[in-house]
Formats: C-alpha cells, structure tokens, sequence
C-alpha cells in the first residue's frame, strides 16, 4: 500500500513562538525520507503532524489527495516508532505486535498468523512470550517496529529510533532499516539530528532549521549542490569565505574576497547572487602543493596544524588571515615532501567546487 | 561488644513501644471477666462468641464494609480522574488545583462534621448512607490523587500516543494502555480510601444517628456507657486478619 503525501503550507506556532513555519512538501509513494535537523528546527513537529500528534496552525495535509488534516491519529493507519520506542510494558512481545490488530478488532485467533509473521520478519519469534523490559535495546526497537508494521500502515513514521542504541548497534541497525525499506517497500518518513544516519538511508533528505525546510533533495546532491551555507556546514563540513561583492559574466561568477577575486559557481541556474553571501568550498576539493597549482583559484599560505586521521590529513592553512580547512588523502600527502606546520603552501580548487551561498535564509 | 548493644537496646524499646499496645489486646479479648482486664483465672472465646451473637455488631460491620467500600470506589473514581486530568494538562493547572484538591487532608476533621451537619441538615442527607458515603468519599479522594499522580510519574506518555497511532481509541487507550500501568497507584489509592473510611469516627459522630451506625462509632458509644471486651476481641481480629494479608502477599511475591 503506496501513497503519497502532500503538505500544503502546514505550520505550527505555539502563542509566539514558531514551531514550523508554513510547509510545502511532498513525499513520493514508496520513498524512504529523512528529517533532517538540530534540535528545534522543527522536525519533530512536521513529523508529529504527519501523526496527527500536533494540530496544524495553518495548511493542509492530503493523502492521494485526500485532506486528513482533522483526522485523529488511530484513523490515519500510518505505523509509528517512537523515541525510546514505547513499547508498553504490561504487555508481553506478542501482545505488544498484537495490540493494533485488537485495536481493528480482530480477535487472537484470527491475528496470530499476521503477528507471527511480523515476529518472523524482524526475527523475534524465540522473544514472542518475553516481558519488553526482559530485552536488549536492539531487540526493543525491533518489537517496535514490527507492533508499526503489522497492520500494513500506509506510511511508517520513526522518529530518532537509533538515538537510544550504541554506535556499533546503530550501524548495524541502520543497514536493516534500509533492506526493511527494501522488503514491506511502505514510505518511510525517518526523523533523526544524526547526519551520518540521514547520509546512508535515505532516498531524500529534508534539510530543517528553526521551522523551516532548507533544502530537500538526495544525499549526494545535498552534499555537491548545497543551496544554502546552513546545508553545506551541516552536512559534512565546508570553508565558508565571506563576500563583499561579485561580478557576474555569462553565469560565471567572480566573487571579490579576503582571499582576493574568486573564480565561483551559483548552485544551480537562474539564481541571482544573493545579497548577503559567501563561498563554500568542501575541504576535501582543495588541493596542496608546494609548487603553484594550476587550478582556477589559487592563493598562498602556511600550515598552522596538521592532523593525521589514517585516511587522510587534515591540515588548518592560513591564507591572508583566513583559516581553511584541508583534507589531503593520507598517500598523497605522504608524496609531498615537506609538508608540516608551519610550512609555506600553495592551495588550488577550480570554480565548479566553490559555490555563491546565501548566508543566512532563515531569519532568526 | 558493648558498642553495638547500646543501639538494640533502644531498636526493642522502640518495637515494643511500638507493637505491645496492639499486642495488649490478644490476651484482653480472651479474658472470661465481663470487663477489660487481662485473663487470670483461665481464658475465654466468650467475647468473640458475643461478637458473632449480638446482631448489633454484625449489623455496624456490615454498614462499615458498604460505607467505606463504596466510599472507597467513588474516591478512586474522582481522584483518578482528576490525577490523569492535571497530569495531562499539566502547567498552571497543575499547580493551582493539586494543592486545592488536597484540602481535604489539611482541613481538621471537626471542620469538615461541622460545615457537613449544617449543609447535609439543609438537604436531607443527614443520617444517610449516601451522606455518609459521599464525606468520606471526599476524604479518600486526596490519597488516590497522590498514589495515582505517583504512578503517573513513572509512566511513559508516549505509550499512549504509541497506542493512537496503533488505532486505539481514547477510550480503548485509557483501558488498555494507561490504567494497566497505573494498576499499582489505583489499588493503593483504593486501600487508602477504604481504610480513611473504616476508621472514620467524627464525621460519622456528627451526621449519622441510627440509620447508620459504623464499626467505629458503636464502639466508641461502647466505651461510653460500659467496657466491653468485645471491642479487644473485634481488634484481634482486625490484627489477624491483617497479619494474614500480609503473609498472603509475601508468598505472592515469591
């Protein structure tokens, strides 16, 4: 069961204060989505909407097109997995996976084939007749998920469902969410603050910040084609210099800096340079020699620190005052000789990497 | 040696202090004389007998049990009800209302008969099992507000959204998911009640004559006129009775 989702102009303000700004979203049939954001920025409010959790202040929420903005959440059919998984615990695991299908009347007899199975896909049926707090957190989560899916919901909502579990259990967990997608192929909506987590499931990823979306599109295209500052510094990690002006000829930018004039890119077409901007430049897609490159943009500088990392290097190079954050793969920088702080470098990345950011979009 | 003996000392007297009044009563209730004392010449079961003979007794019995057992089911209702309430709700009304609900057991008890008599004279309620029902109900209601709002504490709401959003009505959330877990809380706010109403005596003395005539107030009337060890023997029993739950409980545990 596929259906799509549609929020027309959903916010939520709490007397004065914004929860989340007027929405406009869409989420395909099928799709595994990420809320992405840090605390605050409203995602947890867009997701407990979607729940029917919280009543929208203002817009719409349409399933294939129906308004289910008043609908009251036991009427949505849409599988939730809480934080700390609420699992209840006077209820053995079978009577917990159980509960929905009591809730649609269904009687023991009639319900056990569906639980069975549901314990089967998440691989719990030796826990079935187990108190929930006679478990570990992973199995926990598990039960969770399969009390969410067992009733074939429309649309499976989690919201942080790892945050809870270590970092070796996360991982593990996050590569069964995914074939889990795979398999019952229902939309997943996945809430989570862990980027990381965002970077390896999802299908999209929505981008939040105080109550508004930022930026929705895949992982990779999140992290080359940033539309905002915010983005590029909260997925992975960006050099940001800031802009005092620019020139624009034929689409290619020259932007004046610090560093001196900057050979930059508009992250997509039709954009104007926007007032307030700066360049953002992923540390990785620097180059360091010491030799002058024969890159677009090229300045000169010293190393202040050097880290090594095993996979690469990363070193802090000061340019005319400004800090920029290098990543040089270890083996190359192992071909470089003499690199080391305080040693004086040439820094060399082309105009397609450096993109014109607006700097700040969400007002404050 | 010494050191340690001093703090045992003390431990006793302060079991005995304790525990020897209520023990008192066990050799009391069995003495042969028509009077309190203590049994010297053989012992006797006749006061006991007396109990179960004189209809009297049975008859207070009786109108304890059905007050404080009634008493003690409104009580939960009402204060369960508004435990879940404020707890939902909680902020300003939360703070402003708890304190108000709890009056009942901050008010002296004379205040309460006093204020009882006048109103329930005024509306026909005096001398009535539904009078009296309806005072010690209020009595109750703040013990169950605490025990259930202590439940609460340990409760997770997110199992009740968990259970919305599972397909369970509001009503069938409350009955499958939020009572269950605040089993604990309502069984003791219930024993609190019953037991505020079992013990009653001065509201009971003010608003109830010959209609209703409780445990607590024929035996205090007992004491006016004549001592009867029957009342020895009546607290054995209650002390018995007690000790056996008490074991019941234990075994239930292990």
């Amino acid at each position: 069961m596929k259906k799509s989702l549609t929020f027309n102009g959903v916010g939520k303000t709490y007397g004065r204060t914004v929860a989340l700004r007027p929405t406009d979203l869409e989420i395909k049939a099928g799709e595994f989505l990420t809320l992405l954001g840090p605390s605050g920025s409203g995602k947890t409010t867009l997701l407990m909407a979607l729940a029917g959790f919280v009543q929208p202040s203002s817009g719409s929420i349409l399933l294939d097109g129906q308004d289910i903005t008043n609908i009251p959440p036991e009427a949505r059919n849409f599988g939730v997995v809480f934080q700390g998984y609420a699992l209840f615990p006077h209820l053995t695991v079978w009577e917990n996976v159980y509960f929905p299908l009591r809730a649609r009347n269904l009687g023991r007899a009639k319900a056990r084939e569906a639980v069975d199975d549901a314990l089967a896909l998440m691989e719990l049926k030796p826990y079935a007749d187990r108190m929930p707090a006679a478990l570990s957190g992973g199995q926990q989560q598990r039960v969770a998920l399969a009390r969410a899916l067992v009733f074939k919901p429309e649309l499976l909502l989690l919201d942080e469902p790892l945050s809870a579990l270590d970092k070796s259990l996360r991982k593990t967990l996050q590569t069964e969410l995914k074939e889990l997608h795979r398999k019952v192929g229902t939309t997943f909506v996945y809430v989570t603050h862990d980027q990381e987590e965002a970077l390896s499931m999802s299908d999209r990823i929505a981008i939040l910040r105080a109550g508004e979306i930022q930026q929705i599109a895949s992982a990779d295209a999140l992290y080359w084609r940033p539309e905002t500052a915010f983005v590029a510094g909260f997925l992975g990690r960006s050099n940001f210099v800031p802009m005092s002006g620019a020139t624009v000829d034929a689409g290619a930018v020259t932007a004046l800096t610090v560093l001196g004039p900057i050979k930059a890119q508009l992250p997509r077409d039709g954009v104007d340079v926007p007032r307030d901007a700066c360049i953002a430049v992923r540390p990785e897609r620097i180059a360091v020699s010491r030799q002058e490159p024969a890159h677009q943009n090229r300045v000169q500088g010293r190393v202040v620190s050097l880290t090594f990392f095993g996979t690469h290097v990363e070193l802090d190079v000061e340019a005319r005052g400004t800090l920029l954050n290098v990543h040089v793969p270890a083996v190359q920088a192992a071909q470089e000789p003499g690199l080391a702080e305080g040693a004086e470098v040439w820094l060399g990345w082309d105009a397609d990497v450096s993109l014109v950011l607006p700097q700040e979009t969400a007002a404050a | 040696m010494n050191a340690s003996l001093f703090p045992r000392i003390v431990a006793w007297a302060v079991a005995c202090f304790l525990a020897l009044p209520v023990l008192i009563m066990l050799p009391i209730s069995l003495t042969p004389n028509r009077y309190l004392s203590l049994p010297k010449d053989g012992i006797s079961l006749r006061h006991y007998k007396s109990l179960i003979d004189d209809p009297q007794w049975i008859a207070s019995i009786a109108d304890s049990l059905f007050v404080a057992t009634l008493a003690a089911m409104l009580a939960v209702v009402l204060g369960a009800s508004f435990a879940i309430g404020i707890w939902r709700r909680g902020g300003m009304a939360e703070r402003v209302l708890q304190p108000i609900m709890l009056a009942p057991m901050i008010v002296p008890p004379i205040v309460h008969s006093v204020a009882f008599y006048k109103g329930w004279a005024e509306i026909g309620l005096l001398d009535t099992y539904t009078g009296l029902i309806l005072v010690h109900a209020m009595k109750g209601t703040p013990f169950v507000i605490l025990t259930v709002a202590a439940a609460l504490a340990n409760f997770d709401p997110r199992t009740e959204q968990a259970a919305r959003s599972l397909g369970a009505s509001a009503g069938r959330t409350m009955a499958w998911v939020v009572l269950p877990q605040i089993k604990g809380g309502l069984l003791s706010g219930a024993v609190f009640a019953f037991f505020i109403s079992w013990d009653e005596i001065i509201v009971a003395l003010f608003i109830t004559m010959r209609q209703v005539y409780t445990l607590p107030r024929r035996i205090w009337d007992g004491l006016e006129d004549n001592i009867d060890p029957a009342i020895a023997a009546l607290g054995s029993l209650m002390i018995l009775a007690t000790v056996a739950l008490m074991i019941l409980q234990t075994i239930k545990k292990r």
